[in-house]
């Protein structure tokens, strides 16, 4: 099916895609509204004179809008290029059945021409009877003849009719595959249409946010004259306000994105085999439903049903992180208590423990990851949500649990073939590790291995990051999931 | 005090009290939670302060003297609990020690854990001796602040967050081992907090943030913590403060009747709402984000601090949010902490 080049894409791979998609935009969204948000509290405390304060928050929220906003570009390019893959494919095949239906025809014509022949041997056969009997004894011979062509035609008359049989039913079976793939092309052209929104509305947020970051800086520059500040601020606002009406017809369009490109998946399916499209998204909702009221009996009852059901380990283990993302992404699920998220874990270890040893070999390994506490902390939740997350994702988790030395993170990390190393800390005291770990992976000459964190001093403090020397801080499971995405995407060369 | 009659001026202990009693006062009371910042102001590194708690008193009065405030703690850190549970501390250049080593690594344990004696430790006798020191040099002026962990909360630095709230959330372990274990808890931290009392200290604040809607939801709050609390309450001899150090606000209306003085509360948490939930039997003591200290210019500390004591009524004690002010906030935001109550 390989075609100009062209990548093979199965709709499969492109509603997955499409679906990790509709994650990112919907992250987009959210850091919109929390920038809304801290805008509106920098508007509020402007007079206070804590410019430093203000305008440290501003850079880390647009800084992370920008990610996002590079994130949704490079999915919706890819994207676009999976659809042209595939509509490339779809033409290719389409060329090769309009090739085929045109030899049937031609088939036809010769079966008819044969026909013809056949009539008229049979018509000559005749003939040469009635001559043979006029001629007496004396025609005999030619009478035997005559009767071995007549059963000659009979025979070729019995012959062009099973071709004529057999090509009807090869043209009708390439009519009814033709339809099918008159039914993808409209899906596939209502998904192109909306992805071409979705390159529109991408931009948008991209010109939106590098606008915000100009003015972020304006801010800084005015910092020093307050008169200006209140004017900044409320610029800010004003794109900040535009980059939001640009994520959210994302979102709302990316929604409509996924639902067609499951359609088309399901159209590229044989019927009896559709229902997996729709079982795979009701396994999502439930999931999702599962985690966000906290029912493991819920979750585990769905994913017996699913496995029962025959459905693909690995599509199971995607919609799993969907549902998982989906769930923490919900409207006020950063408000749950540290106790919901125990919850979920339990509901998604116990999701994986059974899924892994499914997928292991089908699913590949994406990369592997070495987490642990930094040394001397015991706060495990945060860590523990992100290894689950990961794993989700379909990357090798080895977690080290709590409190590890950087010894043993980088020991690990290097015998393991890992590129990324996570560090979770709930306390400044053993945050303060976390450079150490830097130095002695530049020391090993090792820098290539990248060094993740998480954890409240990372949230209140963002300076340190930076302070810190991380690769990057993961505010959420799905921001630790995206950066390890992007070190093991430069790994293979596809990254920035 | 708007409106009201001048009130005439107060010794810090007198209008930490007014203000504990929601009575009128001459100024807002200021109580910046400084712990480690002794260590500087005696020229120690911050491990010598900790490993040696005889020097705390004289720490916390040359604070005293640095910053003017209303109080001062009598305790090097909360952390020290655990100490007489045969665990260990790790302490550090920059920050409080932090556990090390975990005491309960399988939930049997439980069942043959003994409470020890709060007052047989020698770390915790310092930190006895501190206290009565400090009621004896400044304890007729000034608030003598002692502080637990409190018994909700204790656990986790026993056995980690997660096996106690696996404990606290599943059925098969709850059954058997939660009630013998806050027993235990409640015994020790009961004791502790009173020993702290009879030192010399004036209040006992207990910090749960286990017990925090951070951390637990409002069906565990009500079915595990707060019978938890209740019971400590009950059984510790003297004043009490509770911090939830995290998250409160959705619980508030549920410690309206718990038997404290004071609620130390987190940013998070209006001043106004709390209040509203709390009724208006308690002081509240917060709440600056001690650690947006770290970055704030001190015009927005003072900002802040000033718009605090506006917006709250009657009994405030203007402090910051749990645990204590990090070590490396510059003195400069805490003077203005100071100076927001004072000038």
């Amino acid at each position: 099916m390989s075609k100009g080049g062209n990548e093979h894409i199965a709709p499969a791979d492109l509603a997955r895609r499409l679906h990790r998609h509709f994650s990112l935009a919907e992250d987009a969204a959210t850091s919109c509204r929390a920038l809304l948000s801290v805008v509106e509290e920098a508007l509020e405390t402007a007079r206070a004179g804590g410019f430093a304060a203000v305008t440290d928050t501003l850079n880390r929220v647009a800084r992370e809008l920008t990610d996002h906003v590079e994130e949704i570009v490079a999915g919706v390019t890819s994207s676009g290029r999976a659809m042209a893959a595939f509509s490339a494919a779809i033409a290719s095949f389409e060329e090769e059945v309009s090739r085929l239906e045109e030899q049937g025809r031609a088939v036809q014509t010769n079966v008819q021409q044969i026909a013809g022949i056949s009539d008229q041997v049979k018509l000559l056969a005749l003939n040469a009877r009635i001559e043979a009997a006029r001629a007496g004894a004396a025609g005999a011979g030619f009478a035997v003849v005559a009767e071995e062509v007549n059963k000659l035609a009979g025979h070729s008359e019995e012959v062009t009719k099973a071709i004529t049989e057999h090509m009807n039913s090869v043209t009708e079976a390439l009519e009814r595959a033709s339809h099918r793939f008159d039914d993808n092309r409209a899906a596939l052209e209502e998904t192109e249409g909306a992805l071409n929104v979705l390159e529109t509305a991408a931009t948008g947020i991209a010109a939106g946010s590098q606008k915000l970051g100009e003015v972020v800086g304006d801010v800084e520059r005015l910092a020093g004259s307050q008169g200006h500040l209140q004017e900044a601020l409320e610029q800010i606002q004003f794109h900040t306000g535009a980059v939001q009406q640009s994520a959210v017809p994302l979102v709302r369009e990316l929604e409509t994105t996924v639902r067609q490109a499951d359609d088309m998946w399901a159209a590229s399916l044989p019927p009896e085999r559709r229902h997996t499209v729709r079982d795979l998204s009701q396994f999502e909702a439930r999931m999702a439903q599962a985690l966000g009221r906290d029912e493991p009996h819920v979750a585990k009852e769905t994913l017996a049903a699913a496995l029962a059901a025959d459905l693909p380990p690995p599509d199971l283990l995607a919609r799993l992180a969907t549902a998982g993302a989906k769930a923490f992404r919900a409207e006020g699920y950063d408000e749950r208590p540290a106790i919901a998220h125990f919850r979920n874990a339990r509901i998604f270890e116990a999701a994986l423990d059974e899924l892994e040893p499914l997928i292991r070999e089908e699913h590949g390994n994406r990369g592997t990851v070495v987490m642990g506490n930094a040394w001397e902390d015991y706060h495990d939740l945060g860590r523990r949500v992100i290894c689950i997350t990961l794993r989700a994702a379909g990357y090798r988790v080895i977690d080290l649990g709590l409190s590890v030395r950087n010894e043993q993170l980088i020991e690990t990390a290097l015998r393991e073939d890992a590129r990324v190393i996570g560090v979770s800390s709930l306390l400044l005291t053993t945050a303060k590790y976390i450079p150490r770990l830097k130095e002695a992976l530049v020391r090993r000459g090792r820098d290539d291995i990248k060094v993740i964190v998480g954890g409240a001093p990372f949230l209140v403090d963002p300076r340190l990051r930076d302070k810190f020397g991380a690769d990057g801080v993961g505010r959420t499971p799905q921001d630790a999931v995206r950066l390890v995405e992007n070190v093991y995407a430069r790994v293979r060369g596809e990254g920035p | 005090m708007r409106g009201h009659e001048p009130v005439a001026a107060m010794t810090s202990l007198e209008r930490v009290l007014a203000a504990l009693d929601l009575k009128p006062v001459d100024r807002t009371p200021v109580l910046p939670v400084l712990l480690m910042q002794g260590a500087k102001e005696l020229g120690m590194s911050l491990p010598d302060y900790f490993t040696r708690p005889t020097r705390l008193a004289e720490g916390q009065l040359r604070l005293l003297d640095r910053f003017g405030h209303d109080g001062v703690f009598a305790f090097p850190h909360v952390v020290q609990d655990v100490l007489p549970w045969d665990s260990a501390l790790d302490f550090h250049e920059d920050g409080p020690p932090s556990v090390g080593k975990m005491v309960i690594r399988r939930y049997e344990d439980i069942l043959d854990l003994e409470v020890p004696d709060p007052t047989s430790h020698p770390y915790l006798r310092h930190t006895l001796d501190a206290a009565s020191e400090l009621a004896r040099r400044v304890g007729d002026e000034k608030l003598v602040v002692g502080g637990v962990i409190g018994p909700f909360s204790l656990p986790t630095m026993l056995m980690g967050t997660r096996k106690f709230l696996d404990l606290v959330d599943l059925p098969e372990f709850r059954n058997e081992y939660f009630q013998p274990l806050m027993q235990k808890m409640v015994d020790f931290t009961a004791r502790w907090a009173t020993a702290q009392i009879e030192a010399g200290c004036h209040i006992v604040v207990f910090a749960e943030g286990i017990s925090s809607a951070t951390i637990i939801d409002e069906a565990t709050f009500l079915g595990a913590a707060k019978p938890t609390l209740e019971q400590f309450v009950a059984k510790t001899r003297g004043a009490l403060a509770l911090e939830f150090v995290g998250h409160g606000l959705p619980f508030m209306r549920h410690v309206r009747d718990l038997d404290v003085a004071a609620l130390l509360i987190a940013e998070t948490d209006p001043m106004d709402e709390t209040r509203a939930l709390l009724g208006p039997a308690k002081a509240l003591i917060g709440n600056i984000n001690n650690l947006k200290l770290l970055r704030w210019e001190p015009e927005r500390v003072q900002f802040e601090a000033r718009r605090l004591i506006a917006e709250a009524g009657p009994g405030l004690i203007l402090s910051n949010q749990g645990p204590d002010i990090p070590w490396e906030v510059p003195y400069p935001a805490i003077e203005a902490m100071v100076l927001a109550a004072t000038t």
